[in-house]
């Protein structure tokens, strides 16, 4: 029995990667939990709020007339614009932008504070029937948790990253009680589509965990009543119609809020929340006439599914949901996209499905409606793989998979055709990042000269390593190494001499020449974005630069990256002002 | 890292006849001519004969490890030479060398070249090892040393 003890406390003990690799799964189901319950809880009080000051409900049980109530979102919107007032800086940082901005910049970790401030602020906001969505305060609040978590752990700024990134995924997978579409709107939205990142398994774990909990909390019922459906595969060409009507759609809807954000710099410049009154004031008055558009939507989605609307309502139900979620949307209100488009998306795809009828053509609306649900969500965020699994999760029949396929990528596609490029990376575009390049745009016109530095240690080819590892370890940086001339020769950082340390026989027997690394070196006419991007090929920290063969500074990445930081943040201020994003 | 004779052969393992060390490295180098290990012998000879210019590869104890990471070296390897009558290599202990271990790695094989200078070094430590080899009569025996060897 010890002998058993021994080997498995051997094994634990010995195999960093593997101690490495469990505590990373640990540390993924705790994030994941977390960000389930912070999910949960925003979801509760969202839902509270629904019900106790739900315009409908109040003149129902109180007897006030419904004209009165629409007044709670005039309420909210104080609110609101007081919460911003009170914390400007945690005001700044709204909607899965944010988080975004935070992974690639690693502006890393989020003040647990400014989590605490999105989810009360987020809860007002969609609490008193604001028409946008929960999923990006959601994110934001996932992301803070596992930004939260990863800093109390003292862990490094690449593995808080990591956690960042799968704290948001799981907050949506928790928030929409769909753990698979949480997997990729983390990678779609949060890593750009970037499969390679090391956040991948972390995202995963953590939104199976985020889902039990959510699960655990609301049970298998599902946000939306889904009606029986037929699904017949030789409409293919109306399910291809409908896909591109909404690309169109989607592309219609950025058009509105683009003229309607230039419209709200014009009169506000840096202060668009404070629009939130005059528009909550509006949207009061389109309330005493059509309640539907009270909130996220999911009671609009169902009522629409359950064909209690005409069609002419349906249109009218539509445009004003455009309208309103742009305006809302634009104000910089807490909330974010993907329920509305969800909501535009039924609309779209019921409306489709009964105007053909009016030519003779027989089509199940429902069917076409949840298509639609597909189509918009990929349209207007950019996330076609995510909306696939979200409207299957969402509905929990493999059916509709393949019409909702081609309504997805169709729709996505007719986007970025015409964008250049998704919406996420256009409005980080707007703020001087180009996540295309990711960083390399905007260090293009840094010259590495000017981040360099003049204290650099230098080591001769021929001296032993011994001699270069009393060197490094007093090196802030690795070494340079040279002939004897003073020739560039390479580099040596603690990377190159980990592996000869493992065997004190090795260091007697090398020189540093036998393992200089041959590092390709900067000329001082070079960007700081070359610079890093052959620090990035080489994996190395540093990098020299040369004048002829000699050594006359070197540029430290983290130095690059602090410089680019400083540089976004000044466009930022310079662009947006106090109100940041 | 798996076991040494994954990187030698027994076509690498020579009874040396030169004393001097220069051409014991030029004597021993040329088991790699004609295959996959090497295809410059010339240029990995004079950069195993600079380096040893640089500081002498004899570690003491009879032992001399050679080594060169160099372009045209294809397949990290090691060659095994033995002297019966001792080589000068200017070793660090003045002792003639008995026994050298010339070792060649690509250029970018930075941590498998590590790896192996370790691994055979830590075998080398070893008396009772050492001395065996040094002793061998055949290059089967050589062989089943390493194999033996942990």
């Amino acid at each position: 029995m010890q002998h058993y003890y021994n080997n498995v406390k051997a094994f634990f003990t010995t195999r960093y990667d593997l101690k490495e690799y469990i505590l990373q799964i640990g540390i993924s189901l705790v994030i994941g939990a977390a960000a389930g319950l912070g999910s949960m809880v925003f979801h509760t009080l969202i839902e509270w709020m629904r019900f106790a000051i739900n315009p409908s409900h109040f003149s129902r049980y109180l007897e006030i007339p419904s004209f009165v109530m629409a007044i709670v979102p005039v309420i909210g919107a104080l609110l609101v614009i007081g919460l911003s007032r009170l914390f400007p800086q945690q005001a700044s940082e709204r909607g899965v932008r944010s988080v975004i901005k935070s992974v690639l910049l690693q502006k890393i970790p989020i003040p647990f504070f400014t989590t605490v401030f999105h989810l009360v602020a987020s809860a007002v906001t969609l609490g008193t029937g604001a028409p946008l969505g929960p999923e990006g305060p959601s994110a934001k609040i996932g992301a803070g948790l596992g930004s939260y978590i990863s800093s109390l752990l003292r862990l490094n700024i690449r593995k808080m990253t990591t956690y960042t990134v799968a704290g948001a995924g799981a907050a949506i997978a928790a928030i929409f009680n769909a753990p698979i579409a949480g997997v990729f709107f983390g990678i779609e939205v949060i890593l750009l589509n970037d499969l390679k990142n090391e956040s991948l398994s972390a995202l995963v774990i953590a939104c199976v965990s985020a889902d039990m909990v959510s699960k655990a909390y609301l049970g298998n019922i599902s946000l939306l009543q889904i009606p029986k459906f037929q699904v017949n595969t030789h409409e293919v060409l109306y399910f291809i119609l409908l896909a591109i009507v909404c690309g169109i759609v989607a592309l219609l809807f950025m058009e509105l809020s683009h003229i309607i954000k230039k419209f709200y710099k014009k009169i506000r410049k840096d202060d668009t929340i404070a629009i939130l009154l005059p528009l909550s004031l509006l949207f009061a008055v389109a309330l005493m006439f059509y309640t539907d558009i009270y909130g996220i939507g999911y009671e609009l989605i169902n009522k629409v599914l359950a064909k209690e609307f005409p069609v002419n309502l349906l249109a009218i139900l539509l445009v004003l949901k455009i309208i309103f979620i742009a305006l809302y949307f634009q104000t910089g209100a807490y909330g974010g996209l993907f329920a509305p488009s969800l909501c535009i998306g039924i609309l779209v795809g019921f409306l489709f499905a009964s105007m053909l009828s009016f030519f003779g053509v027989t089509l199940d609306p429902v069917t076409y409606a949840l298509m639609g649900m597909g189509g918009m969500l990929a349209g207007l965020n950019s996330i076609p793989i995510t909306a696939i699994l979200m409207v299957f999760e969402l509905t929990n029949d493999y059916r509709i998979i393949l019409p909702v396929m081609l309504a997805s990528v169709i729709s996505h596609l007719t986007v970025t055709y015409y964008n250049k490029g998704t919406i996420y990376e256009l409005e980080l575009l707007e703020e001087g990042i180009d996540v295309r390049k990711t960083r390399i745009n905007i260090l293009e016109s840094v010259n590495v000269q000017s981040i360099a530095r003049k204290d650099f240690q230098i080591i001769n080819a021929k001296a032993p390593l011994k001699k270069a590892l009393n060197k490094l370890i007093e090196a802030e940086t690795g070494l340079i190494v040279v002939d004897d001339n003073g020739g560039y020769r390479g580099i040596l950082s603690l990377n190159e001499v980990r592996q000869a340390l493992l065997s004190s026989d090795v260091v007697e027997l090398l020189i540093c020449q036998d393992i200089v690394f041959h590092v390709n070196p900067s000329s001082i006419r070079d960007s700081a974005a070359e610079a890093l991007k052959r620090m990035d090929e080489y994996g190395i920290d540093f990098l020299p630069i040369v004048k002829g063969d000699k050594v006359t500074a070197i540029v430290l990445y983290r130095d690059i990256i602090s410089m680019y930081n400083k540089i976004v943040l000044q466009i930022e201020e310079k662009q947006y002002g106090h109100f940041g994003l | 890292m798996s076991s040494l004779l994954e990187f030698t052969d027994s076509k690498y393992i020579k009874f040396l006849k030169s004393k001097n060390k220069y051409k014991a490295i030029e004597e021993l180098a040329d088991v790699f001519k004609g295959t996959d290990v090497c295809s410059d012998i010339k240029a990995f000879i004079n950069a195993l004969k600079e380096r040893e210019e640089i500081m002498t590869t004899g570690i003491g104890f009879g032992i001399a490890v050679p080594h060169a990471k160099l372009e045209s070296v294809h397949k990290i390897a090691f060659a095994i030479g033995i002297s019966k009558k001792g080589i000068d290599f200017n070793s660090i202990d003045g002792k003639p060398v008995h026994l050298v271990v010339l070792v060649a790695a690509g250029e970018r094989q930075h941590k498998e070249y590590l790896k192996l200078l370790s691994k055979i070094m830590s075998v080398l430590k070893n008396d009772a090892i050492r001395n065996e080899m040094i002793q061998a009569k055949s290059t089967k025996d050589i062989i089943e040393i390493l194999r033996n060897a942990k």
